[in-house]
């Protein structure tokens, strides 16, 4: 009897109208006893390498100057208690993305260097609140690629399908917006010559977590402002680019204005979404393929695999705010003294395109952070199912501002050996977050048109 | 720098990665990371100073064609440069600086230098039918100084030279711009959609520079103008701008003697006409063989002057509903293309008596100087001047247009609809003779009505529209990544409000180039790209078209049914800071001819630029 009525149970939510039955009261229950208000495991694990969750990194680290846009490595004295090269990898193979084992293979200057593990995640207490609501609310909707009824946080802490898993790193917490610091992208092509791609002013904005805004948000509110002034390379002084990205990319398409120097006039840019490459990444990255994933998800099929312990980049202060680009970005890969690995519980989520649907990567697997829900790493396969490219995500705990930082990125791509990184502040002043955000007409592309220079 | 040899997937990627190392290495040494950034230690404070120099090199791929040498008017760029010559060897720098306070206050400035060594040297001999004079003489393979100065060089100007600032009027953010600038409104595309824009006039263009000097950035080719520009974001859904200018310019066409000569007697550097055979020549020694009006004082405004006239005021509005943009448009514009006066100071056909009795000086048999003004019997003998010609520019044109900015299937669409009042249209000469001689040239004037400002030519009230679309295309076997853009042009003359007897449409006019009620012209750009070809190095195919494909329009360069031009070719962006292009570039249109063979009347410009075709081969980079 047990047994139908659980057969009948599961039959209901199948043929339900696509939305699929959300968290139960007790279960929702789970947050904030047996698991963290974001949904991780509160425990740590059997071995002791990922300690309980403590309620993240509280305090900020001596010689960090309050103000300053730079953030002092909290880790800073310790030591890699682990360290693989490619011989080592396949003993670690488990614990090792895809990617990262390509590159330990291929390159014997390739060097994983594991660091005691800290759980440093902590978002305000009105996003955790939101994100209990969320538990049992959140609801997705049009076969996983739309939502409904989701608070300003995070959507499904407790995830049952794959499309919940990744709304939760489309809509992650990651402060309320950057003030305009200045940051640089860098290619390094296949000879090992490193061109600067770009530089800009970074005026992002995640509008839906101002705390002034309550309620529901809704399909076509904008998730995401992204206001970029050119600086750099020299031929781009004075172009700029605004970019607005809507909570359900499907309902409201993203929508781009470049800023056309000379004529000091916006003009509409089409869609820069899927897998049109990224000019700014040599080839080597789709748009979809900025900060590991965003925009819209319906070209795949999203399926939750599990959960599991995995060597990901964490607490990445040292390669965000290191001061000289040259120093990171060696031929062939990252300078691996500048970047920090930890081991951490992640959710593994593919995606499988969908057979009417088009795009280069058949398959995509992510490593979603069980903290901060950020995807932390990703591995992309061509049509053939081999190995293409792959993401990862360097995330540093703002703690001056109560929010997990993962906006610096780097994709390498197996065929051509060229990688891309992303989001280096280090070089100029740091990174710097707005305390509240600007009136609403600056994003919009009159005021780009209006504020140009050249 | 270190570069590692990766594992040898191929003999051949090796060898190519080798190559490129080596070439890497010096480019990459030769150039870091950013422009002089001069460091003030006030984080306040930013100056900035970029410099983007260019190379180009190009030779003549394509012959004469006799039928345009056989033109006077047309013929002396092409003489310039005979078949396979170099046409341009030319080094153009921009320099740019901005000083910005808070993000919110300061000023820019940019300045442009040139000098080109192919015109040292041209192959001109041809003097009966050479345009340019010199103490009054006609001068084959010379220079006009104007053109000298533009073509030739070296030389320079400053474009922006202007100051701004951006704040707070209450709660509304209003951005001022005061001194020389270029803002641009619309939303044309292409060059051939900016002429049929709302924006038509708003600044003046550099064609000398967009014809000839392929990879010129616009920031080039709109030529910034005097004048104060206002925008204020009053919602977040309207924005509102005004501007107002004191400065004045006309376009700058390929001036006369250059490559690219639109017509010989044109504009600031062109020298003279040629009018007709000198029936002296023979009987007065060194008379030239060929009469020629020679080029007076233009009816224009003054460069500088409070009461121009030019403003504009708009308003774009992005409701949510319409998920786009409309704008709105009002402008009172001064024109950037001339019509021309022509003042003949002889007539052939005179009888001595009356002659005389209109207040002339007869020469003998019917020959008449009928405007001492325009040529005197000393000047006619001397010079074979035949009389005087000069440039007007229309003004008080109002336009008032909408355009619409939208997201269509993924591509960025435009549109716009434009009305224009006192518009400049496509007319023959106006002569401007003895008022008893009136009557006698349908649509002339008298000696005595020359306007001060204006032109006397073809007015009238024209309509234009244009759809543009722009889309980026996901990689495919073919390539990478490709940019598309493509501008459908239209327009319509509604009816002529002065001087219809010169206007090219009207019922009498039956040149190759008379115009049509309606024009439609199409022009596509689609560029492929292929990244990292070689390590470091991006290769880009850039493919250009643009042609009239219906009608001839009304106004001036405005299209004509099929002339066009062309381009295609390969180009390498190297580590994201240094780009070289090798293109040909041609020129198409008909002409009609006279019963020699000689070209009569070109249909558009690039009628008879039509065997000017060249390959360029060019240099680019900022630092």
């Amino acid at each position: 009897m047990f047994y139908r009525t659980l057969l009948a149970a599961s039959f209901a939510a199948v043929f339900s109208s696509g939305a699929w039955a959300a968290v139960s009261a007790e279960e929702a229950k789970q947050l904030g006893t047996t698991l963290t208000p974001t949904g991780a495991e509160k425990a740590g694990n059997k071995e002791g390498t990922i300690p309980a969750y403590t309620g993240g990194l509280t305090t900020m680290p001596a010689g960090y100057q309050k103000g300053s846009g730079v953030r002092t490595d909290p880790f800073a004295d310790e030591k890699p208690r682990l360290t693989i090269t490619g011989k080592d990898a396949a003993a670690q193979a488990d614990k090792l993305t895809e990617g990262t084992k390509e590159l330990l293979k291929r390159y014997p200057t390739m060097r994983v260097d594991v660091y005691p593990t800290h759980r440093t995640v902590a978002v305000p207490q009105r996003v955790l609140d939101n994100t209990a609501k969320n538990a049992v609310g959140a609801k997705t909707v049009d076969g996983g690629v739309a939502l409904e009824n989701v608070l300003p946080g995070y959507p499904f802490p407790i995830p049952k399908t794959g499309s919940e898993a990744i709304w939760n790193h489309l809509l992650r917490y990651s402060g309320l917006g950057y003030d305009g610091s200045r940051y640089q992208n860098w290619n390094v092509d296949a000879a090992g010559v490193a061109t600067l791609a770009v530089e800009a002013d970074a005026f992002w904005a995640w509008p839906i977590y101002d705390p002034k805004r309550t309620g529901v948000i809704s399909a076509t509110e904008p998730y995401w402002y992204n206001k970029l002034l050119y600086v750099g390379p020299a031929r781009r002084n004075g172009e700029a680019l605004l970019l607005v990205d809507a909570v359900n990319p499907l309902k409201q398409p993203r929508k781009a204005w470049q800023y056309l120097p000379g004529q000091r006039r916006v003009k509409l840019a089409p869609d820069l979404a899927y897998d049109t490459p990224n000019p700014g990444a040599a080839g080597a990255a789709t748009y979809d393929d900025v900060s590991v994933l965003n925009g819209a998800i319906d070209r795949f099929e999203w399926k939750l695999v599990g959960k599991k312990e995995m060597y990901v980049p964490y607490s990445s202060y040292r390669l965000t705010y290191h001061k000289t680009a040259a120093d990171i970005t060696k031929p062939n890969h990252l300078n691996p003294d500048l970047v920090r690995w930890e081991l951490h519980r992640v959710w593994v989520v593919e995606a499988t395109l969908k057979p009417e649907k088009r795009h280069i990567y058949s398959k995509r697997v992510f490593f979603l952070d069980e903290d901060s829900w950020t995807a932390l790493a990703s591995d992309q396969y061509d049509a053939r199912g081999q190995l293409y490219r792959s993401s990862f995500a360097f995330q540093s705990y703002s703690y001056d501002v109560q929010a997990p930082f993962g906006d610096t990125f780097a994709i390498y791509d197996f065929s051509s050996g060229v990688y891309n990184i992303s989001g280096l502040f280090g070089p100029h002043n740091g990174l710097k977050y707005m305390a509240e955000l600007p009136r609403d007409s600056a994003w919009s592309p009159e005021a780009l048109a209006g504020a140009g220079l050249r | 720098m270190r570069y590692s040899r990766k594992s040898a997937n191929g003999i051949h990627a090796f060898r190519r990665r080798a190559a490129a190392l080596a070439i890497g290495s010096l480019l990459a040494s030769a150039g870091t990371a950013g422009a002089f950034e001069i460091d003030t230690g006030n984080p306040d404070l930013s100056l900035r100073w970029d410099n983007t120099i260019r190379y180009n090199l190009g030779y003549r791929a394509q012959s004469q064609d006799p039928a345009i040498l056989g033109n006077p008017n047309f013929d002396d760029g092409d003489r310039n440069f005979s078949n396979g010559s170099i046409v341009t060897n030319r080094i153009d720098l921009l320099s740019e600086f901005d000083f910005v306070y808070q993000r919110r206050f300061g000023f820019r400035t940019s300045y442009a230098a040139w000098g080109d060594a192919a015109y040292s040297h041209l192959d001109n001999t041809n003097t009966a039918t050479a345009n340019t004079l010199v103490d009054g003489l006609p001068v084959a393979g010379t220079l006009s100084r104007y053109t000298k100065r533009y073509s030739k060089g070296p030389s320079g100007e400053w474009l922006d030279a202007f100051a701004f600032a951006n704040f707070d009027a209450g709660d509304v953010p209003v951005n001022v711009k005061a001194g020389q600038h270029t803002v641009f409104w619309g939303d044309s595309l292409l060059l051939g959609g900016a002429v049929h824009s709302v924006s038509y006039a708003q600044n003046a263009l550099d064609l000398q520079k967009g014809f000839t000097t392929p990879g010129s950035e616009a920031k080039e080719l709109f030529r910034p103008r005097g004048g104060i520009t206002l925008q204020a974001q009053p919602t977040r859904e309207l924005s509102v701008a005004a501007q107002w200018f004191y400065n004045w310019q006309a376009v700058r066409i390929p001036e006369s003697g250059s490559y690219l000569t639109i017509n010989d007697g044109l504009n600031f550097g062109g020298n003279s006409a040629i009018v007709a055979a000198n029936p002296l020549f023979g009987t007065v020694p060194g008379t030239p063989a060929l009469l020629r009006a020679w080029n007076m004082q233009s009816i224009a405004p003054s460069r500088y002057s409070a009461s121009l006239g030019d403003f504009g005021l708009s308003a774009r509005w992005s409701p949510a509903w319409l998920d786009g943009t409309l704008g709105f448009y009002g402008r009172n514009t001064t024109d950037i293309l001339p019509q021309v006066l022509l003042t003949p100071g002889l007539a052939t056909t005179l009888p001595a008596t009356t002659c005389t009795a209109i207040g002339g000086v007869p020469l003998g048999g019917t020959n008449c100087i009928i405007n001492q003004n325009a040529t005197t019997p000393a000047d006619l003998a001397k010079y074979g001047k035949f009389g005087t010609y000069q440039t007007a520019y229309g003004d008080n044109i109002h336009i008032f247009g909408v355009t619409l900015a939208k997201e269509i299937a993924g591509a960025s669409v435009a549109a716009e609809l434009s009305y224009r009042q006192n518009m400049p249209l496509q007319s023959a000469n106006v002569l401007v003779v003895p008022a008893p001689l009136v009557g006698a040239f349908p649509g002339s004037i008298a000696t005595t009505s020359v306007p001060s400002s204006g032109t006397p030519g073809a007015l009238g009230d024209t309509v234009h529209g244009l759809v543009n679309v722009i889309q980026v295309l996901p990689r495919t076997a073919l390539f990478d990544t490709a940019t598309v853009q493509g501008e459908l042009t239209w327009m319509q003359w509604a009816k002529v409000t002065q001087n219809e007897a010169v206007f090219k449409g009207n019922s009498t006019y039956a040149g190759i180039d008379r115009v049509s009620k309606n024009y439609v012209g199409l022009a596509v750009n689609f560029t492929p790209t292929w990244f990292q070809v070689w390590p470091g190095v991006d290769l880009l195919a850039p493919m250009t078209w643009s042609q009239g494909v219906s009608g001839n329009a009304a106004v001036q360069l405005g299209g004509n049914k099929n002339a066009g031009n062309w381009s295609a070719g390969v180009a390498a962006d190297i580590y994201q800071k240094y780009r070289a292009q090798l293109s040909y570039n041609g020129y198409f249109g008909n002409y009609s001819t006279t019963p020699t063979g000689a070209m009569n009347v070109a249909n558009g410009t690039f009628a008879a630029l039509s065997d000017r075709g060249w390959v360029s081969l060019t240099f680019k980079t900022t630092f």
